[in-house]
């Protein structure tokens, strides 16, 4: 029996949102039917289970956060004040200088100055006038993860590899060769740069950042409230709460945003505006990320230690905590605890070892690393199928029994089991005859031989299954 | 507070009043408080999140218009930093379940707390919930904010639209496949099992019980479309 339950149908019954007639005939339904019966009770188990949610009380203690949002509260409430303080200061500023003007009108009549101008700058009370305009001031950011050869792209004269830890000021520049490197700019904000990316952090204040991407790609993950701009000229790309990745070749700019909204501006105008999940592409032939790919950058985390993974001449990726980093030396900042660290090879085959990481950080050592066997992903072919294709060799497989039973056996009779492994690709890997030492070589190789040759559509893994093999002279 | 007292207070958390940035947050913290627990479910970590929005709130209030309402304009934003706890929270290694000294001490404490349901039976019902909330987190960021506003916060379809900012039809949509992974998931997972088997219990007057594995139902599924 094969039944798709009605949930629909059993949603509305359990919200009495049924008709009379729609009640009666879906009730009937589930009287006779045990897949419905099943799922009705799903339906009104997790019902309960909402219901006990709902009367969950809450219990929230809002002292402990007090401080700090006091804190916060008076840290803003000053910038916003300090803020208007300079520009009124500005005001002030130009005003004093429009009155000297107005000055200097009165001695120069010919100099068209709007009287106006002189009264409208007096009303700034001096005292505001005097408050120096408030800069921002900056923030550093810090690389948390490194793989191959990141250096800072601004000292030319230098190819010192930058290392985790380093930090990242305004106005530095990064260049990537082969590799990855995962910084954190502000709290909960952070970026992962591609490989071969040239990337300048134009601005990183308190207030805004600014990323000018010159070559390459750059996945950003940015905390809501955060001012976050990637350059990609002639683009901006201008971004509050989100994870997108931009890349940029030449003037070609293509843009994937996995979470969030972006607004993609050139020259002050709006190009195109971005909701998750959304793609866009400056060129046609510049086709952007897939979605859904976008790299997830690592972010520092308090009491966080070094971790360094060995220059492993067989390990082209590693993997660790959700990070992927190409391979050769490599290192990142992790939380200590245990880790298992995995690497691949050229050929795709595995290694691992699990990691205890200490409080005063560690190294793992590449003789650690063991090859692992990757678990075969199973695969799945229905039965009807395998019949089809077992079907036209029929023939050939009594045949083998015919000239075993002709020349050799005349008595020969029994049941068998043929194990038959196929690969990913549908080919037959592997044919087995179970309890084949009874079996005749010539008949046996004959057998294995037509299933060998068997072809099955791809199963989407491996997979091994049994067949019932029953040789019978009566049969035929 | 009227919606013109909301403009008013954050008129003047814009222009740098003090008082106005506490005042939003003494009045909106229970709201905010609320959200946050029901879309994480029990965690230690509510307190956190419930600071980092309003940290967030302060350093934003600058960018809200007032195109929408404010108070859909702190949902969202309550919304993302939530789903930012969660994510943060996944991508950590994670620990054994419960361990038997937690559970205890957790027993102890409901037994000092008292109550009309018995220690044993309240720590039941918490873990169910927890269990309930293991299978919430494994939906889709969007399924599960439907969800969670609908089963959980009690919001009208109209009124998820509003505050997520989505059609109706699309909220009907979302909520109809989370349920529907939710149902599949209570089932096939051996905590979500014991919980449909725990209910079915209770539920026995509405429906007959039947053992997963044994099931004819289960067996027709398995082949099923």
């Amino acid at each position: 029996m094969s039944h798709t339950p009605k949930w629909r149908a059993l949603i509305a019954l359990e919200a009495g949102a049924l008709s009379a007639e729609g009640e009666r005939r879906i009730r009937a339904h589930i009287a006779e039917c045990p897949v419905c019966q099943r799922a009705l009770a799903e339906v009104q188990a997790f019902e309960v289970l909402a219901n006990e949610v709902q009367s969950q009380p809450l219990e929230t203690s809002f002292d402990a956060m007090d401080l700090a949002i006091r804190r916060e509260a008076r840290a803003q409430a000053n910038k916003i004040r300090g803020r208007k303080y300079a520009r009124t200061g500005a005001l002030a500023a130009l005003g004093l200088v429009a009155a000297a003007a107005a000055v200097f009108v009165i001695s120069r009549p010919a100099m068209e100055v709007a009287p106006t101008d002189v009264v409208a700058v007096e009303t700034t009370p001096p005292e505001e006038a005097s408050i120096e305009p408030a800069e921002v001031p900056t923030i550093e950011g810090v690389v948390v993860a490194v793989s191959g050869d990141v250096t800072d792209g601004e000292n030319e004269s230098s190819d010192e590899a930058l290392d985790v830890g380093a930090p990242l000021r305004e106005g530095a520049r990064l260049a990537l060769g082969v590799g990855v490197t995962h910084v954190q700019v502000a709290d909960g904000t952070g970026f992962a740069l591609g490989e071969q990316t040239t990337l300048r952090a134009e601005r990183l204040r308190e207030n805004e950042i600014v990323l000018a991407l010159e070559g390459g790609s750059i996945s950003s993950e940015v905390k809501t409230g955060t001012v976050y701009d990637v350059l990609a000229p002639p683009y901006r790309i201008r971004v509050q709460g989100t994870r997108f990745e931009v890349r940029r070749e030449g003037d070609k700019v293509a843009v994937t945003l996995d979470e969030g909204i972006v607004e993609v501006i050139r020259d002050n105008t709006l190009v195109r505006h971005m909701e998750a999940p959304d793609r866009w592409s400056s060129h046609e032939d510049f086709v952007a990320a897939e979605l859904g790919s976008v790299t997830i950058p690592r972010l520092a985390e308090e009491g966080a230690v070094r971790l360094e993974l060995p220059d492993d001449p067989r390990i082209v990726r590693w993997r660790i905590d959700g990070l992927a980093l190409t391979g050769g030396e490599a290192a990142l900042t992790a939380l200590p605890g245990d880790f298992d660290i995995e690497g691949d090879d050229e050929r795709g085959r595995l290694y691992r070892h699990h990691f205890t990481l200490m409080p005063e950080g560690g190294a793992l050592a590449s003789a650690d690393l063991e090859a692992v066997r990757r678990p075969a992903r199973q695969g799945h072919l229905e039965s009807s199928v395998i019949a089809e294709v077992m079907r036209p060799t029929l023939r050939t497989m009594r045949r083998c029994y015919e000239r075993e039973l002709q020349s050799n056996n005349p008595n020969l009779a029994g049941g068998y089991r043929l194990r038959v492994s196929v690969g990913r690709d549908g080919r037959v890997t592997r044919v087995q005859i179970r309890t084949a030492d009874d079996l005749p070589p010539p008949l046996r190789n004959c057998l294995v031989r037509t299933a060998s040759g068997w072809r099955f559509p791809e199963p989407g893994g491996v997979l091994t299954f049994e067949l019932p093999l029953n040789l019978s002279a009566t049969g035929r | 507070m009227s919606e013109d007292e909301v403009k008013a207070l954050v008129t003047r958390a814009q222009a740098g009043d003090e008082a106005a940035f506490y005042r939003l947050f003494s009045d909106y913290r229970e709201t905010v408080a609320r959200i946050v627990h029901r879309v994480m479910g029990p965690s230690p970590e509510i307190e956190d999140v419930v600071q980092d929005v309003f940290i967030n709130v302060f350093r934003s209030i600058g960018s809200f218009r007032g195109d929408a309402k404010f108070s859909t304009w702190l949902y969202r934003l309550t919304a993302n930093v939530t789903k930012m706890h969660l994510r943060k929270k996944k991508s950590r290694p994670r620990f054994a379940d419960v361990p038997v000294v937690e559970r205890m001490e957790r027993l102890d404490h409901l037994e000092r707390a008292g109550g009309v349901e018995s220690p044993a039976e309240a720590l039941a019902r918490e873990e169910r919930i927890e269990a309930l909330y293991r299978l919430v987190h494994k939906l889709s960021d969007k399924k599960r904010e439907v969800l969670v506003l609908h089963d959980f916060e009690g919001c009208t379809a109209s009124e998820i639209a509003e505050r997520v900012g989505i059609p109706v039809l699309t909220v009907r949509t979302r909520l109809f496949y989370a349920r529907k992974e939710l149902y599949a998931a209570l089932s096939s997972e051996p905590s979500g099992e014991g919980i449909v088997d725990l209910l079915m219990d209770r539920l026995s007057g509405k429906a007959k019980r039947k053992r997963r594995s044994s099931s004819p139902a289960n067996e027709a599924r398995k082949v099923g479309p």
